[in-house]
């Protein structure tokens, strides 16, 4: 189990290492002189020279690439265009992406866990058709454009729910859950179709399992049998799927919390694009991709003490 | 030879038997047909887009701003007096291009070095597998960003970071499939036989993968076709004057109180024709699996 675990950390550690140059280098890949991009929009020399020798940018790639990683490491990620740090921006949005990823989730997996078992259950019957059909158009709808037809239904016409913006939790919890509401739904639509098609498939190969034929021949009531037997082994499957659907969930958030204005994580990523902020661009892909890395590895951890197969297959021959 | 005998029953060869199972699976099944159906008609609008579409996709009549549909508009028209119908016409060109470009572009890239990795292993695994993981560590949307930085924003760049996007899930799958395929009894006999591995790759793995490749690609472009909207749609992608239904669809934002259904129509042309990919697809992965019955 150890040797497993430092395993999936050295694999980890080596993508994140190399994202960073990644990130390193295409920073100072695009077009013109790093030294505009990393800081200084006006051409005055003196302002040049500064940006220069604080980055170092005289010196050989290799050595600017360990500077900058040094820094990062230590949580010092430069600062922006408007003389912000740019890590405490990111820790300042992070929970609020964070959070609208989480009511997502909830919805998700209330609409689809259920759906899944309920068609996995009933399977060839109308219910089974009735969910997969969902599930299909779940997938096939473009989420943004989903959001923006709930806002001009809820937000323009009924006046239901505000159309956009954030209220802090701490503030007003009311508030900011029907700000959040719709980004929620819109996001948590395409999830649900993954789950449920993934739980389906899952309780599909479950239900017909011998130890489930065990159980019903023990006399089990059947809701017994469904929900505590084959339900539990359907549910490492499905959570693995949740950890990596968080990657797409985060890319989703990117334009959802464009469209809603919330001021998140997604939404400085285009913001610094938009801008040309590169010191903040380099920091906010960084953090995405430890990020991404980070949950791959918990995922494949908890995959892994979920299911002992795992790990003893693993083993090189 | 004298005349052919109509009541001896002509043997299929293996293929065409195959063939023939697969299109009478496929035609029981009324959704996949559907799918197919639709798939098929957007492709069609889509070249022939000048002999359908009734005006022009920048033909501005600014006597008839934001009008409802009526007989001369069959959708109205937008807040430059565009026909809407015309336009999401034109648009699918854009969008169903840069659908199929990337999802081929992405198979292009991704099924040689997923079947390296999974036919060879040895060293080069370890190495493409991590390299995917790095590609899967960045945002998508990220890297679509960087080539419209560096190369210029345009229907061509994004259809590249589509490609982009969509390789590592495929590279993963042709992975998996070479992989598996490799342990066969007779790629193991063709081994022994001495055949090279070329001819194996070439003979025996590349055709056992292209039912999951086909099946593959029919979800790829769906998700490849959205990804161009959320492209066209963030200013990436394609550029005004020309036309797709992700730059519709940003220029319907502004109007979503006075004309939802400028937003509407271009989006649900969207989610029809990713349906129907959708729909089609699945349908080939239950017809191409052995393990189902019907």
């Amino acid at each position: 189990m150890g040797g497993f675990l430092l395993r999936k950390l050295g694999a980890a550690l080596v993508v994140l290492v190399i994202s960073s140059m990644l990130v390193f280098l295409g920073v100072r890949a695009l077009p013109g002189d790093p030294a505009t991009a990393l800081g200084a929009e006006n051409r005055d020399p003196a302002v040049m020279a500064a940006v220069r020798s604080k980055y170092g940018l005289d010196d050989p790639l290799p050595i600017q690439y360990l500077h900058w990683a040094g820094l990062a490491v230590r949580g010092d990620l430069g600062t922006d265009q408007r003389e912000l740090s740019v890590a405490e921006t990111i820790v300042d949005r992070i929970p609020i992406t964070l959070e609208l990823a989480g009511l997502s989730i909830l919805i998700g997996a209330l609409i689809g866990l259920p759906a899944g078992i309920i068609a996995a259950y009933r399977r060839g019957k109308p219910e089974d058709y009735a969910a997969t059909t969902g599930a299909l158009v779940g997938l096939s709808v473009p989420h943004f454009w989903l959001g923006l037809m709930m806002i001009s239904l809820f937000a323009v016409h009924l006046d239901w729910l505000p159309a956009g913006g954030y209220v802090p939790f701490s503030e007003d919890p009311a508030a900011n859950l029907q700000h959040m509401l719709m980004p929620a739904i819109v996001l948590g639509t395409g999830l649900s179709a993954v789950l449920m098609r993934q739980m389906r498939s899952s309780m599909l190969g479950s239900l017909s399992a011998d130890y489930v034929r065990t159980a019903r021949a023990k006399g089990l009531p059947e809701r017994t049998v469904v929900l505590k037997h084959a339900l539990r082994n359907s549910l490492i499957t499905v959570t693995t799927v949740l950890g990596l659907q968080l990657g797409a969930l985060i890319s989703g958030a990117v334009i959802t919390e464009q469209i809603f204005v919330i001021p998140g994580f997604g939404r400085l990523t285009i913001d610094a694009i938009n801008q040309r902020d590169y010191t903040l661009l380099q920091g906010v892909v960084l953090v995405a991709a430890a990020g991404y890395v980070v949950v791959n590895l918990t995922v494949d951890v908890m995959y892994s003490v979920l299911n002992p197969r795992i790990r003893v297959s693993s083993k090189p021959a | 030879m004298s005349a052919i005998d109509p009541s001896v029953s002509i043997e299929l060869t293996g293929r065409a038997r195959r063939r023939r199972l697969v299109r009478k699976r496929f035609l029981r099944r009324p959704f996949a047909v559907a799918g197919l159906v639709v798939a098929l008609a957007f492709i069609v609008v889509a070249i022939f887009a000048p002999v359908v579409a009734p005006y022009a996709p920048d033909a501005s009549d600014f006597s008839q701003i934001l009008a409802k549909p009526s007989a001369e508009h069959l959708l109205g028209t937008d807040e430059l007096g565009r026909d809407v119908f015309s336009r999401i016409v034109w648009g699918s060109r854009a969008s169903i291009q840069a659908g199929v470009f990337a999802t081929l572009l992405a198979m292009a890239i991704a099924v040689p070095i997923g079947l390296a990795a999974g036919y060879y292993r040895g060293w080069i695994d370890p190495v493409i597998a991590r390299l995917t993981d790095v590609m899967l560590a960045f945002p998508f949307l990220i890297i679509a960003v960087a080539l419209a930085a560096i190369l210029g924003p345009s229907l061509r760049n994004a259809t590249i970071a589509l490609a982009i996007g969509a390789a590592p899930a495929l590279i993963r799958i042709s992975r998996g499939e070479a992989l598996s395929l490799r342990e066969e009894d007779y790629v193991r006999a063709a081994i022994a036989n001495g055949a090279s591995d070329v001819r194996i790759l070439r003979r025996h793995v590349l055709p056992n993968m292209l039912s999951t490749l086909i099946v593959q690609a029919t979800v790829t472009i769906p998700a490849a076709i959205i990804g161009e909207a959320v492209l066209s749609f963030l200013g990436l992608g394609v550029q005004s004057p020309a036309t797709s239904w992700g730059v519709m669809l940003s220029d319907a934002k502004d109007y979503l109180g006075e004309a939802p259904r400028l937003a509407f129509y271009p989006g649900m042309a969207i989610f029809l024709c990713s349906l129907s990919f959708n729909l089609l697809g699945d349908g080939l992965r239950d017809v191409l699996d052995p393990r189902t019955t019907r």
